[in-house]
């Protein structure tokens, strides 16, 4: 029997029912082996395992009735920090508790069955085995020698570049894999007797067989794969995690994006200039099914590419986690005290979901803006007589008046000390686990080789003084004792060092000699309100409305443009509702009048289309899931609610459009001709 | 070998010499019809059809003629909704153009084949049945009767790019006839087929017409119109100049062909004697000559022996009977409820049966003692209208073929019989 006829009778066996019942139940009887094998192995691990134990709790006064002030306020003092010990030592503990979750490798366990379990049932089982057996048949040797071979000998540097090219291949090899499964699927999904999975079954092959969509594909598989060969090992676990998912995550976003745009003008511009519509149109397909299959076929293929993608994000990044971090010597394993900074702030901060709220802000009365609004036009009048009293302008000195207000509250001089009041913290309260205070300076020019001693006052929790560079982001973990039973957290920030301070009241060196200030974005208190794995899934969810959006964008401007003009437009909106945000915020400076009052002519145009582009866009640019990702910020199930609402609606408003525009078409013209 | 189905005459299709056969109702209505192309400026550019009128009756075959630029894949395209038209009516089985029930019942083959070339065969035409909704065992046996009938088979799995033009147009046929329509538009459906293609198509035209199909067909290879359709309109500069039947459009009114075997020279001469005699000198023979073999015939005569022979060839095969459900030959379900139906018939009485003479067939017996008959092969005869034309005995002198068979009195010594 020739190879080919071997290989035809093994395919038609790989489909055959009998097979996939015994694939599926080897597959289930493996899971649970590997399963029971990591339990009992894991209790031989669990024996040796780090927890923290609190200090003996002080013995209570017999009679509080008989203190005096000091003494109960020294009882307070005493009780509160004892309540703001449990609750670090809680959070330590469950920080280091993940070193024994075994959520992580029976997700990894339970996914991996799944997966293979769908590959056996669509009719792959033998094709995953042999490019199974193929891998490690090529990748374990390259793996071995690389692990094997020290890295000092003459062979070492080859031996290493052996082991990171064997974690390519193969990294590529299951992302590939994993996404030819997931298109069989997908096609398998679409197969029915109908118009519309017709159609988007048809956009599918289309996706897989041209050679554009390949190109794009190939592109991102391999930029998966080749990335974690990129992250540096000497820097730290959370930063590495960050660039991770922020690349991995990103970049695949902006790669599927471009292709959706590509994928969905081309396969709808393309029709009509080869007239390819015509043997469509002319059977009883209704425009709105021929646009809704395009669309629906074009999500597809943008749907499995993300699931593939960030499946491989995830599962790496899981992997990742479970690597030393700086300051350990194995992972979850600090080289001193109970846990290592690095693994905290990345447990506590990057892999975790949680809300923030930055400080309350002055307001003016009514009386005190007006006072201050006529002091102000006064002024404007002297510097400038032709200034004029518009609507316009009047704004802009409301708004530079509350503007000003905000700066100065957030600027402190020399020696001088601001109270910020943190509200809404009654959840954090409640669940008694320490909450984050994130903050950024800025002093002058941010030279990057000065920092600046800044004191931070936190109730509950003894003086911190912190050495701060100027313009970068730091974290301090505040005790949930702090915050009081209002859900109210008050924080004094110093500029200086007031311990210096407190030890030496005539040294005048306690004070920096420059003033600092806190960006409008630059102080925030974070707690916990979910998972990270929880947010993952929101996340990759908000991603997929964004590409959905896109490929209505291109649809809609394929149904009357030429593929050049399609793609110049959709790729337009792509980066205006990118920029968007940025659009906003630079039209708060953008008059249509001049100091004079006068009115240009230009400026109004520009204003009149940046100011709807702006606002329709809006939600589009303010919805970041890959920054709230990166930076451990929740995306909550009401957030991607009102994602499917409002980007719904943008894309079904869309499709109105390019239905009446498509029924309109007469499709034996294009455009051009 | 699978055989080329045999031709029937044109002239079977026509109850009344020169006129379509039952079925006045209209499939197609086009009355003043006029597009106007304008550019985006909304000025006039073209006008691509200009008062144009015709009907197309269920049943026949329709022939839309003209030169290029003449409007006939406008008016085409109009009557499929691809072009809005700028005045008049057109309706398409009593429903406008736009309306997407009726292309349940339209098979279209434009005049190129414009096909997903990232596509084989087999997926291009279950895509295309998806589209009318067929469920999959039907379009399984469809899929599979048309690619046989169109030659395809081998190739099925073949991306289309790969496919020749000529491979393209025959899935561009199967495709149009996925849906067994009613109404069939054929625009060049010639186009890139080689002779045994074209017959091929001819003669499924002539089939679906004979199984009631009304088609339009739109070509510029005359004699394929000719030998196809049984009235035609013909087109110039966006309007109708000629309208008929081929017979009426084309019959030359003042002469008359006659066909017999070889004739000497001598024999030639005394006919045209007799004709000056006859006319008083006003007539006589204007041209002698062989009937010529059609080039087609010819070639397809070349082509059936290779085959005979079994020389291999790659690419299309010409295998295909007509698909069985264009043939509206029962089919699965409907074929058992059909054998159901005879089964449940009232029996035969026994008295008519007692009546049937009883004895030796004698037909069987006959062929049993006569000489063994083997069978010849049939002689491919063209799709041709005019293989067997009825003329109106009015129109022919009948006593000069007397005359020539000796059959005529007046002529005086010529003997009865042949020649």
């Amino acid at each position: 029997m020739k190879l080919s006829e071997r290989l035809s009778a093994l395919n038609r066996l790989q489909k055959t029912t009998m097979f996939k019942v015994v694939a599926t139940v080897l597959v289930l009887v493996l899971a649970g082996a590997a399963s029971a094998t990591y339990v009992v192995g894991k209790a031989a691990r669990d024996a040796d395992m780090p927890r923290l134990e609190l200090p003996p709790e002080e013995p209570a006064p017999a009679d509080p009735a008989k203190l005096n002030d000091a003494e109960k306020q020294a009882n307070e003092l005493a009780l509160q920090s004892r309540r703001a010990a449990e609750a670090n030592v809680r959070a330590f503990n469950e920080i280091l508790a993940r070193r024994a979750d075994p959520t992580s490798v029976f997700l990894a366990i339970a996914v991996g069955a799944g997966v293979a379990i769908g590959v056996v049932w669509l009719g792959l089982g033998l094709t995953g085995l042999s490019l199974l057996l193929i891998l490690a048949a090529v990748c374990l040797p390259m793996y071995i020698a690389g692990a094997k071979v020290p890295p000092e000998s003459a062979f070492g540097p080859i031996a290493g570049k052996a082991r990171e090219a064997s974690q390519f291949l193969a990294a590529l090899g299951v992302l590939s894999f994993g996404f030819l499964a997931l298109m069989e699927l997908l096609r398998a999904s679409l197969s029915g007797p109908y118009r519309i999975t017709a159609i988007a079954r048809n956009v599918v092959n289309e996706a897989v067989r041209m050679k554009v969509s390949v190109v794009f594909i190939v592109m991102l598989l391999f930029a998966l794969a080749a990335l974690p060969g990129l992250l540096d090992e000497s820097t730290p676990l959370r930063y590495r995690v960050q660039s991770f998912l922020q690349y991995g995550t990103g970049g695949t976003f902006w790669i599927v994006a471009v292709l959706v745009l590509f994928l969905a003008v081309g396969t709808v511009a393309f029709e009509q200039r080869d007239k390819i519509i015509w043997q469509t149109m002319t059977k009883p397909v209704a425009g709105w099914q021929y646009l809704f299959g395009k669309w629906l076929g074009v999500v597809g293929v943008a749907a499995v590419l993300l699931a593939v993608s960030s499946a491989g994000v995830f599962l790496f990044v899981e992997y990742l986690r479970n690597q030393k971090a700086i300051g350990e010597d194995a992972a979850y394993v600090a080289r001193e005290g109970p846990i290592a900074e690095d693994r905290f702030i990345l447990e506590n901060q990057v892999l975790s979901a949680r809300a923030g709220r930055g400080p309350e802000m002055p307001e003016l009365t009514r009386e005190g803006m007006g006072e201050e609004l006529k002091g102000r036009i006064e002024r404007a009048r002297q510097a400038d007589p032709n200034w004029s009293q518009t609507q316009e302008n009047v704004t802009a000195l409301a708004i530079q008046i509350e503007k000003e207000l905000r700066s100065s509250y957030l600027a402190l001089e020399p020696g001088s000390q601001e109270r910020f009041r943190f509200t809404g913290l009654s959840h954090a309260k409640e669940a008694n686990t320490p909450v984050t205070f994130r903050f950024r300076l800025d002093f002058g020019s941010n030279d990057p080789r000065q920092t600046f001693k800044v004191s931070f006052l936190f109730p509950a929790m003894a003086p911190r003084v912190q050495e701060v560079p100027g313009g970068q982001t730091m974290t301090i973990i505040v005790s949930p004792a702090a915050i009081n039973e209002k859900g109210e957290l008050e924080m004094i920030a110093i500029n200086g060092d007031i311990l210096k301070r407190i030890d030496d009241p005539q040294d005048p060196t306690w004070t920096n000699d420059i003033t600092m200030s806190f960006p409008p974005d630059g102080i925030e208190v974070f707690y916990a309100v979910g998972t990270y794995r929880g947010n993952f899934l929101r996340v990759m969810l908000c991603l997929w409305l964004k590409l959905a959006f896109l490929a209505m964008v291109a649809v809609w401007a394929a149904t009357f443009l030429s593929f050049p003009v399609a793609s110049l437009v959709a790729f337009g909106v792509f980066l205006m509702a990118e920029s968007a945000g940025f659009l906003s915020n630079s039209l708060e400076y953008y008059a249509s009048v001049d100091a004079q009052g006068n009115v240009e002519a230009y400026r109004v145009i520009v204003r009149a289309i940046a100011t709807p582009v702006a606002g329709t866009f809006k939600f589009y640019s303010e919805l970041r899931p890959t920054t709230n990702l990166v930076d451990g910020r929740m995306i909550s199930w009401a957030t991607v609610a009102q994602a499917v609402a409002v980007m719904g609606g943008l894309t079904l408003a869309l499709y109105a459009v390019a239905v009446v525009v498509f029924r309109r078409r007469e499709l034996a013209t294009y455009s051009g001709q | 070998m699978p055989e080329l189905p045999t031709t029937t005459a044109r002239a079977a299709r026509t109850t009344v010499a020169g006129s379509p056969r039952a079925g006045a109702d209209l499939v197609v209505n086009v009355q003043h019809l006029s597009k106007v192309f304008r550019d985006f400026w909304l000025r006039q550019r073209v006008k691509a059809v200009d008062d144009v009128s015709f009907e197309v009756r269920r049943g026949e075959i329709f022939g839309l003629l003209g030169p290029n630029g003449s409007g006939k894949s406008t008016t085409i395209k109009i009557l499929l909704g691809l072009l809005h038209k700028t005045g008049g009516l057109v309706t398409v089985l009593d429903r406008l153009p736009s309306d997407v029930a009726v292309k349940a019942k339209l098979g279209y083959l434009p005049e190129e084949s414009y096909l997903y070339q990232f596509l084989n065969a087999r997926e291009t035409l279950d895509y295309y049945a998806k589209l009318f909704g067929l469920d999959s065992s039907v379009r399984e046996r469809r899929i599979d009767e048309l690619l046989d009938m169109v030659g395809l088979t081998a190739v099925q799995f073949r991306p289309v790019r790969e496919y020749s033009k000529g491979m393209q147009r025959r899935i561009g046929i199967a495709q149009a006839l996925i849906n067994d329509p009613e109404l069939l538009i054929l625009d060049e459906p010639t186009t890139g087929l080689d002779p045994l293609g074209t017959r091929q198509v001819k003669d499924l035209i002539l089939e679906l017409g004979r199984r009631g199909k009304t088609i339009i067909l739109s070509s510029h290879l005359l004699s394929d119109v000719e030998d196809c359709v049984d009235r035609m309109v013909i087109l110039y500069g966006g309007k109708v100049q000629a309208e008929g039947t081929c017979d009426s459009l084309l019959e030359s009114q003042d002469k008359t062909t006659i066909e017999s075997d070889a004739l000497d020279e001598a024999t030639i001469a005394e006919i045209d004697r007799l004709i000056r005699t006859r006319s008083n000198g006003a007539q006589a023979i204007t041209r002698v000559a062989r009937p010529r073999q059609r080039l087609e015939d010819l070639f397809i005569d070349i082509v059936e022996r290779a085959r005979a022979a079994k020389i291999v060839t790659a690419g299309a095969q010409h295998g295909g009977q007509t698909a069985a459900f264009l043939k509206g030959e029962a089919q699965g379900e409907q074929l058992i409820s059909q054998l159901i139906a005879k089964d449940d018939a009232a029996p035969t009485p026994v008295a008519a049966l007692a009546a049937a003479p009883r004895g030796p067939d004698q037909g069987v017996i006959g062929d049993l003692l006569g000489a063994p008959k083997v069978p010849q092969p049939q002689a491919p005869t063209p799709a041709s209208r005019a293989s067997e034309p009825a003329l109106p005995a009015a129109d022919v002198d009948q006593s000069v073929i007397s005359s020539l068979l000796g059959t005529d009195d007046t002529s005086g010594g010529q003997t009865k019989g042949k020649p």
